[in-house]
């Protein structure tokens, strides 16, 4: 399990333990100083991102949270728990394959800021790479929703708004419950990746 | 399944089938050419329950492409596993289908898939021509090469057969019964409407969409067979409408809903675009209003304007690199 808290406010909050990462997509960041030594206080992993991709992220030790940035789509991969994080832009995820690549090696929650309203979440491209790849999302917008497996929600949707707290949003996350989705239905072992290869659309 | 009650099986299908011959097809001259662009397209929700006679599946079968015919429709298409719904003849209520066995389904299953096959292609062939119909009849068992495949069957509106498609990606439960997934996804046919069909799972991987995308499909049918008790909007919407938003097509959902042999289906025939390219921005042209019963949907689609947006779409999303999509599908030696 995994407590996540998304901070909604402009500035640092003051810091609160008891979470194991917290997300904060902001307009502005606040000095590397500030935001590592928050981490410290509060004990967590902290990711802190503006539209502009500029990058805060820091372990609760607290010391700087090494990342990789991605070949495809503008973002970054943290290790987390023995899996793998991903932050990255919206537009990125109209393109499929850059989520199969990120869930085939390891990635488990990807988390993306957007200030595009989509209609219904069945048309956000995040919600769509939830569901082919039997992972977490996190949209941070100003309603944030959780997206996770059909396969693992009661409701069968596969998403929930978040629930408000002082602060921001808190979201648990149970990484195992990801095994039972993936074994309820088998998306990726049904890959044919014989067929796709044969196929090769990408070279016509 | 012993030999015996397997010829016994197969002949008694032969003997109920054969009494019921399709209808003459009139020609297709003087029928209109088909449009170019603005196509009207029919989705089939059918009840998938056993008929215990097998002139009630034909009856109702008539029934929807007549029905198809009088909104005028150009192209129609029908659900996974249609002949299925005429074991019924044999098996009348499915009574105890659900206590057989792996190995007896699978025999049941191979004993009764040619007779299906012939029965149920000629009807199609038959409706398609006498209605002028491009028609998706489907998808049905067929032993090809020795195998036991899900294959959906394209028929012109001559009644032609112009494609043909195993399923790619199988279930495990139908692993289990011996049916066999297909190696390669077949050309599109009727340029420039590029018609494509899929089978039920080979939607929820976006890379059967991209496959059909570059062989210029525009239009994909994909019959459904979903072996879901209880019906929910997110678990429906993660196939064809998901592919179609990344990939755009027309997508074509024709669903078999009901109880078939134990197996409880429910879903709603649909057709889906890019959300930017319907009304109301859903994605959704035409849908069902239940996920259970028997009907048709209809709406009518512009290829033209879905040409433009795929072009608009690949420039503002382009694919990723060679090199990247070669890593993501390399296969492995020990695979």
């Amino acid at each position: 399990m995994a407590k996540v808290w998304i901070i909604a406010e402009s500035e640092l909050p003051p810091p609160r333990t008891g979470y194991d990462l917290v997300l904060w997509s902001t307009a502005i960041l606040p000095s590397a100083t500030q935001t590592q030594t928050w981490a410290g206080w509060a004990e967590t992993h902290i990711i802190a991102r503006t539209p502009a991709a500029e990058t805060l992220a820091f372990t609760p030790h607290p010391r700087d949270w090494a990342a990789t940035d991605l070949a495809m789509g503008n973002g970054r991969v943290w290790r987390f728990e023995d899996r793998y994080v991903a932050w990255l832009d919206r537009s990125a995820l109209h393109v499929p394959e850059v989520g199969r690549a990120l869930s085939m090696a390891g990635v488990e929650l990807i988390v993306s800021d957007t200030d595009q309203r989509y209609p219904s979440p069945f048309l956000d491209p995040l919600w769509r790479t939830v569901q082919a790849n039997q992972i977490y999302g996190l949209s941070l917008d100003t309603s944030p929703r959780l997206y996770w497996p059909c396969e693992i929600d009661p409701a069968e949707e596969g998403f929930q708004a978040l629930e408000r707290e002082p602060g921001g949003f808190s979201a648990t996350l149970d990484f195992s419950a990801l095994e039972s989705a993936r074994r309820l239905f088998p998306i990726h072992q049904g890959l044919r990746l014989d067929v796709y290869q044969s196929h090769g659309w990408w070279d016509r | 399944m012993n030999p015996f009650m397997r010829l016994f099986m197969g002949v008694l299908l032969r003997a109920k089938l054969s009494r019921h011959a399709p209808p003459v097809g009139s020609p297709s001259d003087g029928a209109l050419p088909l449009p170019q662009d603005r196509i009207k397209i029919g989705a089939v929700q059918w009840n998938a329950e056993p008929v215990r006679r097998v002139d009630e599946w034909t009856r109702r079968v008539e029934d929807l492409f007549r029905e198809a015919s009088r909104v005028h429709c150009h192209l129609l298409v029908f659900p996974e596993y249609l002949p299925l719904s005429l074991l019924g003849a044999l098996m009348p209520d499915g009574t105890g289908a659900h206590t057989l066995t792996d190995a007896t389904i699978q025999s049941v299953l191979r004993t009764t898939a040619p007779a299906l096959q012939r029965f149920w292609l000629k009807w199609m062939s038959a409706l398609s021509r006498q209605h002028h119909l491009v028609t998706v009849a489907g998808s049905g068992l067929m032993v090809r090469h020795g195998r036991l495949q899900n294959v959906a069957v394209i028929f012109d509106k001559d009644g032609q057969i112009i494609g043909q498609q195993p399923k790619l990606h199988v279930l495990p439960d139908e692993t289990r019964w011996g049916i066999a997934a297909g190696d390669t996804l077949s050309q599109p046919s009727l340029p420039p409407w590029g018609v494509t069909s899929i089978v039920c799972n080979d939607a929820t991987y976006f890379e059967t969409f991209r496959m059909a995308a570059a062989q210029g499909a525009r239009i994909i049918a994909v019959p459904i067979a979903d072996p879901e008790a209880r019906y929910t909007v997110g678990k429906a919407r993660r196939g064809c409408f998901s592919q179609v938003q990344d990939v755009p097509m027309v997508g074509v959902v024709s669903a078999a809903t009901g109880r078939l042999f134990g197996l409880r289906l429910s879903g709603k025939a649909g057709i889906y675009l890019p959300a930017e390219l319907t009304p109301d921005g859903s994605g959704v042209l035409a849908e069902s209003d239940l996920p259970i019963g028997e009907g048709l949907v209809s709406a009518v689609v512009s290829l033209n304007q879905l040409a433009a947006f795929q072009a608009e779409r690949v420039a503002r999303h382009p694919l990723p690199p060679e090199d990247f999509l070669q890593a993501l599908y390399h296969v492995e030696e020990d695979r």
